[in-house]
């Protein structure tokens, strides 16, 4: 668990981060998310010490972190920056092993290790292990940039706007992965991204920034639902903020399992996106879907009218 | 092709000029004593044709071992230097030191050697301390335009991923900017091979010796002999960096990539 306490830190004059205290559990993802020049970029490099804060705490598990070496707590954790940021002369191969063989492990384990990091991000070893980073596409660089990230079981994975520079199918893609990948090992995250729907999908929990100042915490639903101020609910989309909270809530919130009534047609998963049954809704010109249940087999039915309300 | 790798290596060095100007550099450094009487025909009547105060072997080992000291020593400054500017400690000195040398390499050389004399004495002292001055800046501007070039982005990501400063240093900042590390060195030695031939203004024995003396003493046939050997002692040098420059650069590599 990372720990927030009141943490500032200034450039020049300005504080880009403002006494912002938050609390990110293990095994959660967290999106800070805010408008360019916000601090989230700020806010996330002070957590592995790329920068100091000018006041405040943060603790690793209960640990101030001014009292780890740099060097130290950043082998512990995992950082997958935008422009990626591999080493051009290294392999793919060796790119990934990067930590692994700063902590000096042994070469078998270490070849076992990327291996099996390739695999996890999709990646054929055998195919691209030996290749260099600029004869990979960009989703792949971005890729391998989340293995090396991962190669020595970090307990914290930081990333800042990771999958921002890759087109849009990429990157539902790589967010996909992202989501899985997380789900199998119970990494903790911290992603900074300005993409509303990247923070949807992934965020567990949203931390919005204004200014250097963490103005909402909850669950995307929750802070959808009641943007803590103007500037919030512009951000997550003004006028069409209602479209963004149907990527934040499952058929499952809103489907009928108890009504016996049934629908024909393909059933859609509960846990689905609303914005995906709309969709679905909109493409069948229809205002019922079926709906099952895929962790218990139910099945049940999901009105346009429950879709829609609130 | 059934020939080995050494045969194929062979092979390629016999294709590669820098291969067929050393190999004439060498050949008319331990063959200019024997050419020259038979070049008579080239210039006036009743000139001396050869060149008798040094063998010319004898000049070019004291030419080479002169412009190597000094580069070496230039190299050391030089890459201390733009190393130096390029950590958190030293970034105020960029700019200065940058001036610097760009102050040091307006001066003329011969200057130097003037100003060198009356301190270091007559011989190879002062025209050492000549061609440093002359070789740092070289070294230094490839060296920070080279360690500049990184992408600030693999930078950030080496401090992420927790290399020591020394370890960013080393294994990931130097071999990226390598190349143009070289051809700083390469221009810096390739420029030395050439300035060395003034120190013999001040007595220092180089492949100028025979020059200044055909100069003063009116003799075309030493400033020839002199002026050839120099020139292509340059060429090769400079074809030799332009070989390991070559091997620098990762070859496009498709699927059967070697490791580095």
């Amino acid at each position: 668990m990372i720990e927030f306490e009141s943490v500032t830190r200034s450039f020049g004059g300005t504080r880009a981060v403002d006494e912002v205290t938050l609390a990110v559990e293990r095994g959660t993802i967290c999106a800070l998310v805010g408008t360019s020049g916000s601090g989230k970029s700020t806010l996330l490099r002070l957590v592995n010490r790329l920068l100091d804060p000018d006041g405040g705490r943060i603790r690793l598990d209960g640990v101030d972190i001014a009292g780890i070496a740099p060097v130290e707590l950043r082998r512990r954790m995992g950082y997958v920056i935008q422009s990626v940021g591999l080493f051009p002369h290294w392999t793919v191969e060796r790119n990934v092993a990067t930590v692994p063989l700063l902590l000096g492990w042994p070469a078998a384990r270490i070849a076992a290790r990327v291996a099996e990091l390739l695999d996890l991000v999709g990646l054929a070893p055998d195919v691209h292990a030996r290749r260099y980073p600029d004869e990979l596409s960009g989703g792949q660089q971005q890729r391998v940039g989340v293995a090396r990230a991962l190669a020595a079981d970090p307990e914290l994975l930081l990333m800042d706007e990771p999958f921002g520079a890759v087109d849009p199918p990429t990157r539902r893609s790589l967010q996909d992965s992202l989501a899985a990948i997380q789900k199998r090992t119970g990494t903790t995250i911290i992603i900074v991204t300005h993409d509303v729907e990247e923070a949807i999908r992934l965020g567990g929990t949203l931390a919005v920034l204004e200014h250097g100042r963490l103005v909402q915490t909850g669950t995307p639903a929750a802070v959808l639902a009641h943007p803590a101020n103007e500037q919030v609910a512009r951000f997550f989309g003004g006028p069409l903020l209602g479209l963004h909270l149907l990527q934040a809530l499952n058929v499952g919130n809103r489907a009928n399992f108890t009504d016996p009534s049934q629908v024909g047609g393909e059933p859609i998963d509960a846990d689905a996106s609303l914005e995906t049954a709309l969709a679905r809704m909109i493409a069948e010109g229809t205002s019922r879907l079926p709906v099952v249940n895929p962790a218990n087999g139910r099945r049940g039915v999901l009105e346009l009218a429950e879709l829609v309300g609130l | 092709m059934n020939a080995g790798p050494a045969a194929d290596g062979a092979s390629r060095l016999l294709r590669r000029p820098v291969f067929w100007v050393g190999a004439v550099f060498l050949a008319l450094t331990f063959g200019m004593h024997a050419l020259a009487p038979h070049l008579g025909f080239l210039f006036p009547e009743g000139a001396r044709l050869v060149y008798t105060r040094a063998s010319f072997p004898e000049l070019v080992a004291s030419h080479a071992l002169l412009t190597g000291a000094a580069s070496l020593v230039a190299i050391a400054i030089g890459l201390s230097a733009a190393v130096f500017a390029t950590r958190p400690a030293g970034r105020d000195y960029a700019a200065t030191l940058e001036m610097l040398s760009a102050v040091a390499q307006t001066f003329p050389p011969v200057a130097v050697l003037a100003l060198a004399v009356p301190s270091l004495g007559y011989g190879a002292l002062p025209t050492v301390f000549a061609l440093v001055l002359y070789g740092v800046l070289p070294v230094m501007g490839g060296a920070l335009a080279g360690l500049g070039s990184v992408p600030g982005a693999v930078l950030d990501a080496a401090d992420g991923a927790g290399f020591t400063p020394g370890g960013r240093l080393w294994r990931i900042e130097l071999p990226l900017a390598a190349p143009i590390i070289l051809a700083g060195i390469r221009t810096s030695v390739t420029i030395g091979i050439g300035t060395a031939t003034i120190g013999s203004t001040v007595g220092a024995l180089t492949l100028g010796s025979p020059i200044i003396d055909g100069l003063s003493g009116d003799n075309p046939a030493f400033v020839l002999q002199g002026t050839v050997l120099v020139a292509l002692f340059a060429v090769t040098v400079d074809l030799g960096f332009g070989e390991v420059e070559r091997a620098l650069v990762r070859q496009p590599s498709g699927a059967s990539s070697r490791t580095r």
